[in-house]
């Protein structure tokens, strides 16, 4: 079979060149995020993914910037949430629940290292009774001022 | 609520001691002491941070008294009024409270004007109210309505009052004072905290039931009662000239509520309360400077809880003599306030919870704010 390839007589041929190889470049990517229409792999395949067979070899880096920005969210968001919940739970497990005397201040520790104090935040207590009644200006005696 | 009876020192040259309050809750702590013409209260938790900050509060509330009270000849502000009208240069704290004043007074229209000073001097009241003159006989003086809230200037900390004018800063001055003492109490607990002490956890300052939080609230929010004391009107109206003015105080309970603050001020202002009598009228202390006599309007007592207990001051007392009108400011504004007419009714605004223990959420953002950058400068 003719080689469409091999050339006109006007070809020359550069030293090392070697047809034997079958070597037939793809393409020539104009730029990193290029995708050619029609994609990379065989009719039906579409763009490059992970299920292609050839995209980790021909992809390599350039495919790795292209990996979808909602798994580095996801990522990113898996992280926050993992570090939001074990900051969360690990002081819990110092504290006490009981609702005894002192049950809410007795959460609050102190711990020293050296150079340095952390102090963790008590859990905040539960009070039902008013603690102050507001009424308008009361007045009680000495002092002065007021609304 | 029982006070214990445990006196608490409060430091070297405190002219009231603090009493230790039980409110039925191991995880709080409570003491009273009278302050600023009324009683000042706070509220701390953990309990134990309860010591320290008695001290933080005193001092905030001695300084407030140096230089906004109209009682004591030997307050910043006195001096002003005994020098008379003129430009002066005028302390930190004193800029502030009348910066914040002017700003009331701005922003409600002049409805809370810090200049009604002598309309409350000629009507009687021109006296520390556990001393004032519970009944005269003379009807009060004819008044002409003076230069008003405008012609007060404040550019930084040079203060020019015009003649004629007496300050009385008595519509925000408390709730700054539940403010600041609030806020310092807070930070010093903080401080501590960061030294090793006790962690910041909540504080709530109370002056008279004006009330400013400042940290984080106890579980759902601070618990409040409000509570309307209409009942000292008929003990007012009943007294024979020259007997004492009650000062017991009588809640209502058919109209009581009680809510839960988180953040901000919530103030309450009456004219059921400070009242004495003049010519056989009951008069009070919140006055409406458009007629220089006590407002008239329908509302006995108004609630309102805002940024802070400064606003919450200035809209209640600003809602008690807009009358007609105070439901439809206080909505325009986004306040949530509790209103208590002569006749019982009663008008909510803001979200206003409607169900007992319910949350008021005040706004976050000041309203006075933007008045305060008006006037001050």
């Amino acid at each position: 079979m003719d080689d469409d390839r091999a050339g006109g007589p006007d070809r020359v041929r550069l030293p090392g060149h070697d047809e034997r190889s079958g070597y037939r470049p793809a393409y020539t990517w104009p730029r990193d995020d290029y995708d050619p229409p029609g994609g990379y792999g065989p009719p039906g395949y579409g763009p490059p993914g992970r299920y292609w067979p050839g995209y980790v070899r021909d992809g390599g880096i350039r495919s790795s910037r292209r990996a979808s920005s909602w798994t580095a969210a996801a990522l990113i968001a898996g992280v926050a949430a993992t570090t939001g919940y074990l900051a969360h739970a690990i002081p819990a497990t110092g504290t006490s629940s009981g609702t005894g005397k002192g049950s809410a201040h007795k959460a609050q520790q102190a711990h020293k290292a050296p150079g340095r104090t952390v102090v963790r935040a008590p859990s905040a207590p539960v009070v039902q009774a008013p603690v102050v009644t507001s009424g308008g200006s009361g007045a009680a005696g000495g002092g002065g001022g007021g609304d | 609520m029982s006070a214990t009876g445990l006196s608490l020192s409060a430091g070297a040259g405190s002219p009231a001691a603090w009493s230790r309050v039980g409110v039925g809750s191991p995880d709080i702590a409570v003491a009273d002491r009278d302050a600023l013409g009324t009683t000042a209260r706070l509220v701390v938790w953990p309990p134990e941070n309860l010591p320290r900050l008695l001290a933080v509060v005193d001092s905030e509330l001695a300084l407030l008294d140096e230089q906004a009270s109209r009682f004591r000849d030997d307050s910043e502000i006195s001096a002003l009024h005994q020098a008379g009208a003129g430009s002066y240069l005028i302390s930190d704290g004193l800029a502030e409270a009348v910066g914040i004043a002017l700003a009331a007074a701005s922003w409600t229209r002049g409805l809370a004007d810090p200049t009604i000073g002598t309309a409350l001097i000629s009507l009687g009241y021109d006296r520390d109210f556990a001393a004032i003159e519970p009944s005269l006989a003379a009807p009060p003086p004819a008044r002409d309505r003076g230069p008003g809230w405008q012609a007060v200037r404040l550019s930084g900390h040079i203060l020019t009052v015009p003649d004629g004018v007496v300050l009385d800063l008595g519509a925000t001055a408390k709730g700054l004072g539940a403010d600041r003492a609030a806020r310092a109490a807070f930070d010093a607990a903080s401080g501590s905290a960061a030294r090793g002490g006790a962690a910041g956890g909540g504080v709530l300052v109370s002056l008279g039931g004006d009330v400013a939080v400042a940290g984080r609230p106890p579980a759902g929010g601070w618990p409040l009662l409000i509570a309307d004391e209409h009942r000292q009107t008929r003990a007012v109206r009943n007294l024979a000239a020259g007997g004492r003015i009650p000062t017991a105080r009588f809640a209502d309970p058919a109209v009581a509520q009680q809510i839960r603050l988180g953040r901000g001020g919530l103030a309450t202002s009456s004219v059921t309360c400070r009242q004495w009598l003049r010519a056989g009228q009951v008069m009070h202390h919140i006055i409406d400077p458009r007629t220089g006599l006590p407002a008239a309007g329908p509302w006995r007592t108004v609630s309102v809880a805002a940024a802070s207990c400064a606003e919450a001051n200035a809209a209640s007392t600003a809602a008690i003599i807009a009358g007609d009108q105070a439901v439809r400011w206080l909505s325009e504004q986004g306040l949530p306030a509790r209103l208590i007419g002569h006749d019982g009714t009663i008008a909510l605004t803001g979200g206003w919870p409607t169900v007992e223990g319910g949350l008021v959420e005040p706004p976050v953002t000041s309203r006075l704010a933007a008045c305060r950058a008006r006037v001050s400068r």
